[in-house]
């Protein structure tokens, strides 16, 4: 669903923030990112659709990379941001939800069906003609969500989805993300949460490949979580 | 810190009232927004000392707000923003022209300071207008219509952009402004050395803001001279809103009806 060989993206001041990363993500798989504060996760994920620019090879949901192809990538993809704030600009959370398939050129009937049905999946009909000034922070990472999902998305890059959310809130997301068939890349620093719904992980160091694997096995790896500058679960 | 978080929650209150489902809601925005453009043009072409001839223009903001159910203090006091710019354009005016034009009582008035209060009830009205229109037609729709105006796409967009940028401008600032409050013994604002950090502080933050919500925009497929435009139907309700809104424009435009009214009623 995703693959990248020697992808680097490096920044207008020249820092490299990743240094020919090669990964892969099957269809339906669960993949968390983790690394410390700047081990790039969240510009991988950036770059994935094309908002920052990197080179090498990649492939999403099977079409390469490139300037052409970015709006069907970017319908394909569905990008959750870490605050969820960005994601929510219209006036309602109905409005918020059909701005995507609005934008894939739907019909209005179309968009309805779209809005409804990701609002009842998600068990937020309650908020469809609310602003997203008044809601908390978990209604507003359900929101997000469902303005991602009603894409369609094949494939969804999560940046940091447990960031703003209270305990409560972060169960709901951890039976929601496994409960949905969709592949995704998790950028997470909440190693127990990734535990729960990622059964392989990315550690990523200075925009490098540092080390992956199952989940239960390398993010209790104490010494390896050191090495890595991220701290194991356990401890 | 309440009172400016809900000045934020106020600045989008309108678009909030653009959901409604009045007459004037469900009419064609085309409609609206040849009616809008032609209330201004009328208004703002009217000699510049012709205080009474202003009044009828009144009716428009009053009417659609009464049809629409939109509170007329909300508009008013929107519109009330405008008048220190309206107010700095029109100072000048009261200094050069000092010819008495009308005296009441003891007190003269002098041609700049009549122009100078036909200035700023014209803004008041102006401004009026447009927030009304604002309140009767979701934001979306206004620009897709302006996308089937034809106007050029990126004037759309950064209508848009500054749109949304005014709501993240403000959030920063707040965030800005809470900092500071609970740091600084009790003062509410910052004095003039503080002020310049805090506001090159809020351009950057909020332009970086602006750019992540940007981001989410073009991850959701938004792009320049790609858009949804909806064609709702022309119903001829919105021919009969039309002619009657920019016709009674016209006629108060061409036709004096303060001095009409005056010459039937002498006393």
């Amino acid at each position: 669903m995703v693959t990248i060989s020697d992808w680097s993206v490096k920044y207008p001041d020249a820092t490299l923030a990743i240094d020919k990363l090669s990964m892969h993500l099957s269809e339906g798989e669960h993949l968390a990112l983790i690394g410390a504060n700047g081990a790039g996760k969240s510009t991988l994920i950036m770059s994935l659709v094309g908002i920052l620019p990197g080179s090498g090879e990649a492939n999403i949901a099977g079409l390469p990379l490139t300037k052409e192809n970015l709006t069907e990538i970017r319908a394909k993809a569905g990008v959750i941001f870490q605050n969820p704030d960005d994601q929510l600009f219209m006036p309602t959370i109905y409005d918020d939800i059909a701005f995507g398939p609005r934008n894939l050129g739907l019909d209005e009937e179309s968009v309805r069906h779209r809005v409804e049905d990701r609002l009842n999946q998600l068990g937020i009909a309650h908020l469809r003609d609310k602003s997203a000034l008044k809601l908390s922070g978990g209604e507003k990472r359900m929101a997000a969500i469902a303005t991602v999902l009603a894409m369609r998305p094949d494939v969804m890059l999560m940046d940091e989805p447990t960031a703003f959310l209270d305990p409560r809130s972060r169960r709901r997301l951890i039976q929601l993300l496994r409960k949905l068939p969709h592949a995704m890349l998790i950028a997470t620093h909440d190693l127990t949460f990734a535990a729960e719904v990622c059964p392989r992980c990315l550690i990523l160091k200075q925009g490098r490949y540092f080390a992956d694997g199952a989940t239960e096995e390398l993010l209790f790896d104490r010494e390896k979580m050191d090495a890595a500058d991220v701290e194991a679960i356990g401890l | 810190m309440a009172d400016i978080r809900s000045k934020i929650n106020e600045l989008y209150a309108l678009e909030q009232l653009a959901a409604g489902q009045t007459a004037l809601h469900r009419l064609h925005p085309l409609g609206k927004l040849l009616v809008t453009f032609v209330y201004l043009i009328c208004l703002l072409s009217l000699d510049s000392c012709a205080l009474h001839r202003l009044a009828p223009f009144l009716f428009y903001p009053i009417l659609c707000a009464a049809l629409a159910s939109v509170p007329l203090g909300m508009i008013v006091r929107r519109a009330v923003w405008a008048l220190p710019f309206a107010l700095l354009a029109g100072l000048g005016n009261v200094y050069f022209s000092r010819a008495p034009v009308l005296q009441i009582g003891s007190f003269t008035v002098s041609a700049g300071m009549l122009s100078l209060a036909v200035l700023l009830l014209r803004t008041l009205l102006s401004v009026s207008a447009v927030l009304i229109l604002v309140s009767v037609t979701p934001f979306a729709q206004l620009t897709a219509q302006l996308h089937r105006l034809h106007l050029p796409e990126i004037l759309i967009a950064l209508t848009e952009m500054t749109y949304r940028y005014l709501g993240i401008l403000t959030e920063e600032a707040v965030n800005l402004l809470t900092a500071f409050r609970l740091r600084s013994k009790g003062r509410q604002w910052p004095n003039l050395r503080e002020f310049a950090p805090l506001a090159g502080q809020l351009l950057l933050r909020s332009a970086d803001r602006a750019e992540r919500v940007y981001n989410a925009m073009q991850c959701r497929c938004q792009s320049l001279g790609r858009r949804y435009v909806p064609s709702p139907a022309w119903r001829p309700a919105d021919g009969i809103f039309l002619i009657l809104g920019a016709g009674s424009a016209v006629l108060f435009r061409e036709w004096d009806i303060m001095t009409a009214i005056g010459e039937l009623f002498p006393w």
